[in-house]
């Protein structure tokens, strides 16, 4: 029993803010009270031209406006626009709407820096508009192999489906990974 | 190891290790010095102590075999031979294996722990039908027995200096005892080291005579340790002084091995009616020629100065913990000849106010002041240890990058405030005027900051040059080569991080030049040799670098079989024509000598560029010349920190790049004819005759240059190790200090970058990799 406790303590931690709460009988009889929550995910939503993104919340920093100064990284490829100081930190920016060889846009009042944290470095996204943080429960999160997207599929893990809408998971974990990074160098020996 | 004290033993005990290996080291060279013997028991006894007291009890028990050996040496019972050193030599090493465990977890190394014992055990019972004089005399024993009750009475504490100061004492009765005894310390033999005081007052016309008291000072400098204190209180106003006159006398303290005629010697040309010049012993231990026991930090308002020493190599545990007792008078840590100075600075002040108050008493005092007579000599005798005083404390190296990187952010800051102001001004001239002001202000404590911070992660070089005594030793009694160690300039500074990462290297070169460099003694006499092969490592600071040189007298490397070996490897036609130095940089090509070909004909070893590689990556670089029969020397030049570089900031098609300014020659503008175009090897400018490439920065890094040609813009030559290379950018736009960031910390290593930097207008600026330009 003590374990499921720490279970659901640990759950707890990463879901603090989840609505549902659901007391099951047999927990009550059980011991004095557990609560459990459904399993779940909480998103940060963005917009990419048409779509509406998702990536997990935990992996994101902060959310900044478009820095003054970007200075280009000889060598790189178009969508790494290049790198600026975020309070000391010197961080790289990703142009999404180019990795993902969408149209290019203007950039307007809206437009904003996702600073996501995965494996210790911190690297800024950049999109149209961020719009929703959202809670979408397991159930709905539908793994897909073939989406109509105009995504390259590998960047994906799913879509997730909520009310009136539908939001793309982005992969944030392979999209920055290393691997990924590695093929920057060969894109620049070619 | 998420336990404190643990995590403190560990450390503690490496620091003890270091010394204990140092201390077994000499004991080699000299095994009849009763004083090493006695420092490396202590170091021992820590060691068991300590382990007791975290509960390491195979560790303590380790230890305690080899204390009670040492015991034996201490008693005369056994004398320390080369076995002997080897023996405990192995059980640093065991030592290690246990520091290993508690840090990592896993097992000791306990097929080594045994053989060490085993060894241990060996070496006792062949010791004792060897040993010729079992100790008799009881005296000896009880003085020992003191001493050693001491220790044993606190077998849960550590032994703390406190207590080893006390023991201390005690030794200057058992060594005066030890001399009616058979066993023969050379401490005895050498003369003992002895203080003397000197006071110092010429006739006030002595320079008109063409006489000069520094000429003295020099003379007596010669025979040892000379501190000396100007007493300035008879110095007239500037406006009245005669630069003929001597105003200044001196109160010194010497100490010496030599005898008392000869300062008398010295002395003696001085000794007149008008001078006053004389000198007595001090009653102090010698061992450190400290200002405070001459006496003139007598008045009671005199601070105690505390040293704060962050400084986690050097401070050994007795330095750091060792507090002054508080019934001896008011003194001042003095550490080192430049802390002195500060310190003499107090002393001026102090003299001028009392021989203001007595100058009568002062002249009939006929040597130093009254304090040093008036205490009792052991009294003095502690104040000397307490003058080694230097409270430390350990710091882990991660607050101290924090400290850095925030500094360097407020450096950054800085710039960008002096930005703002000036942009203000425009707006508001009061208000920007102040707000400039305040800034200007500002920039000096921030400065300040930077500088201190710096100095705090430095730390001597000497540590790491230190370990490859250990590294030669073993190799010579494994290869029975003689080989001798020189080191020089272990003092010299580097930051912590530099020192760390250039042991491999270090210790690379040492081998080499051991195993392909120094020949055997035969073959050493064969060729007119001394039968003992040199390895000098010299350390020294030269303009912003430290260089440290690996020199041997060994063989050298014969140039031509290099030449011949690269034109078989392919990598040079035999038509080529090459110079010394360039044939040597073959050494460094990866794959040249990974075969052990070289090793047969010339006699340089395997993996010479990844020692290339490391010192490169320190931002540092390296060079060898040799010749044959002669010798061979490896010069590594590196900058004293990695953290702040002086950088030159460049502009290409208004981006702005920056260029580490050690890799900087010169910059001009070229005119045409000296651009020459030459096919399929690009272009070169010409240098006062010289030919160098030149490559155009804004193709290489595909920006869009303002100047399509080098004759509008400017060519920056930069060399790294001895290739120069011409950069043509538009202009220059800064100079100044930057703080590197690595490109790995959110990203990735970009070909051709080495790093990132923020410039005062918060833009960043990448570092351009200069090797990798150049080649």
């Amino acid at each position: 029993m003590k374990s499921k406790a720490k279970d659901v303590m640990e759950n707890n931690q990463n879901k603090k803010y989840l609505g549902s709460v659901n007391l099951s009988d047999e927990d009550l009889e059980d011991m004095s009270l557990e609560i459990s929550y459904s399993e779940g995910t909480r998103l940060i939503t963005f917009i990419l031209g048409e779509e509406k993104y998702g990536l997990d919340i935990l992996k994101v920093r902060e959310l900044i406006s478009f820095p003054e100064g970007l200075t280009r990284i000889p060598g790189m490829p178009d969508f790494i626009i290049g790198m600026f100081n975020l309070r000391g930190l010197v961080i790289p920016v990703m142009d999404l709407r180019k990795k993902f060889k969408m149209s290019s846009e203007e950039r307007h009042e809206f437009s904003v820096i996702i600073i996501v944290e995965v494996d210790n470095k911190n690297i800024g996204l950049t999109v149209d508009s961020v719009s929703d943080v959202i809670f979408v429960k397991e159930e709905n999160i539908q793994e897909t192999t073939d989406l109509a997207v105009n995504v390259d599929t590998n960047f994906i893990k799913g879509v997730a489906k909520t009310k009136d809408e539908m939001v793309i998971l982005l992969d944030i974990d392979f999209l920055l990974s290393k691997e990924e990074f590695d093929t920057l160098l060969e894109d620049k020996s070619e | 190891m998420d336990n404190p004290a643990l995590e403190e033993f560990v450390e503690e005990v490496e620091d003890i290790l270091e010394d204990l290996e140092d201390g077994v080291l000499l004991l080699e060279g000299q095994p009849n010095k009763r004083s090493l013997i006695d420092r490396i028991f202590r170091d021992m006894h820590t060691i068991k102590g300590g382990a007791g007291m975290v509960m390491e009890t195979e560790l303590a028990e380790y230890a305690h075999h080899f204390e009670n050996l040492l015991d034996k040496a201490r008693n005369g019972e056994i004398v320390c031979t080369p076995e002997m050193a080897s023996l405990l030599l192995g059980s640093i090493d065991g030592f290690r294996s246990f520091m290993d465990k508690i840090r990592e977890g896993g097992e000791v190394n306990q097929v080594l722990i045994d053989q060490t014992l085993e060894q241990l055990r060996e070496f006792e019972k062949n010791a004792g039908k060897t040993a010729t004089k079992p100790i008799a005399e009881k005296s000896v024993e009880k003085t020992k027995g003191t001493d050693t009750s001491q220790f044993e009475t606190t077998p849960d504490e550590k032994i703390k200096p406190e207590q080893s100061s006390a023991p201390e004492e005690k030794k200057i009765e058992s060594v005066k005892s030890e001399e009616q005894e058979d066993v023969q310390w050379d401490d005895d033999d050498e003369g003992e080291e002895i203080a003397y005081l000197l006071h110092l007052k010429f006739d006030s016309e002595m320079l008109g005579k063409g006489s000069d008291p520094i000429l003295l000072i020099k003379e007596l400098t010669e025979l040892g340790d000379l501190a000396m204190i100007p007493h300035l209180g008879s110095l007239p106003d500037l406006k009245n002084l005669d630069p003929e006159e001597l105003h200044i006398w001196w109160s010194a303290k010497l100490v010496t091995t030599h005898p008392a005629e000869e300062i008398e010697n010295i002395l003696i040309f001085f000794q007149d009616d008008k001078n006053e010049v004389n000198f007595e012993a001090a009653e102090s231990p010698p061992e450190d020629p400290g200002l405070a026991s001459l006496g003139i930090y007598n008045e009671p308002e005199n601070k105690e100065q505390k040293q704060i020493n962050v400084d986690d190599s050097e401070s050994k545990p007795e330095e750091a913990e060792s507090i002054s007792e508080p019934e001896t008078e008011p003194k001042e840590g003095t550490e080192s000849k430049s802390e002195s100075e500060d310190d003499d600075d107090d002393g001026f002040e102090k003299e001028i106010t009392k021989e203001a108050d007595s100058p009568e008493e002062e002249k009939e005092s006929k040597s130093i002041p009254e304090p040093e007579k008036k205490s009792p000599p052991k009294d003095t005798a502690k104040k000397d240890t307490g003058i080694k005083t230097t409270q430390s404390i350990r710091v882990t190296i991660d607050k101290l990058d924090n400290l850095q990187n925030l500094v360097g952010e407020t450096v950054i800051n800085q710039a960008r405030l002096h930005l703002l102001s000036e942009q203000i001004m425009r707006v508001d001239d009061n208000l920007g005027e102040m707000l400039l002001q305040f800034v200007e202000d500002n920039e000096k404590s921030v400065q300040e900051l930077q500088d201190q911070i710096l100095q705090v992660r430095m730390i001597p070089v000497g540590s790491i040059l230190n370990n490859m005594k250990r590294t030669v030793r073993d190799y010579a009694t494994r290869s029975k080569k003689k080989i001798r160690l020189e080191i020089e300039g272990g003092d010299t500074e580097l930051d912590k991080t530099v020192t760390e990462q250039l042991q491999g290297p270090l210790v690379h070169l040492v081998r080499n030049s051991m195993d392909h460099g120094i020949e055997d003694s035969e073959t050493r006499i064969k060729n007119g040799k001394d039968p003992t092969g040199t390895i000098s490592l010299k350390a020294s600071q030269q303009e912003g670098y430290v260089i440290v040189e690996i020199e041997d007298d060994g063989k050298g490397i014969d140039s031509k079989v290099i030449f011949d070996l690269a034109v078989r490897k392919g990598f040079l036609n035999e038509t080529d024509e090459i110079n010394e130095e360039d044939i040597y940089k073959l050494l460094f090509m990866p794959g040249f000598t990974t075969a052990t070909e070289v090793t047969d004909v010339s006699g340089r070893g395997v993996g010479m560029d990844t020692v290339k590689r490391d010192i490169e990556a320190l931002l540092g670089t390296i060079e060898i010349s040799s010749e044959l029969s002669k010798g061979t020397s490896t010069k590594l030049k590196l900058p004293l920190t990695l953290a702040i570089i002086e950088g030159m900031m460049i502009d290409v098609g208004h981006q702005v790049f920056t260029i580490p300014l050690l890799s900087v020659n010169e910059s001009l503008r070229p005119v045409p004819k000296q651009i020459k175009k030459i096919k399929n090897k690009g272009e070169l400018v010409e240098i006062r005759g010289e030919y160098i490439p030149m490559l155009r920065l804004h193709e290489r890094l595909n920006i869009k240059p303002r100047f399509k040609e080098p004759t509008e813009g400017l060519v920056v030559v930069v060399q790294h190790a001895n290739r120069k290379q011409c950069l043509f950018v538009d202009e220059i736009v800064d100079q100044g200090p930057v703080v590197i960031k690595s490109m790995e910390d959110n990203f990735i290593q970009v070909p051709g970058i080495a790093g990132a930097t923020i410039l005062g207008d918060g833009r960043v600026s990448f570092i351009l990799d200069v090797p990798s330009l150049v080649n």
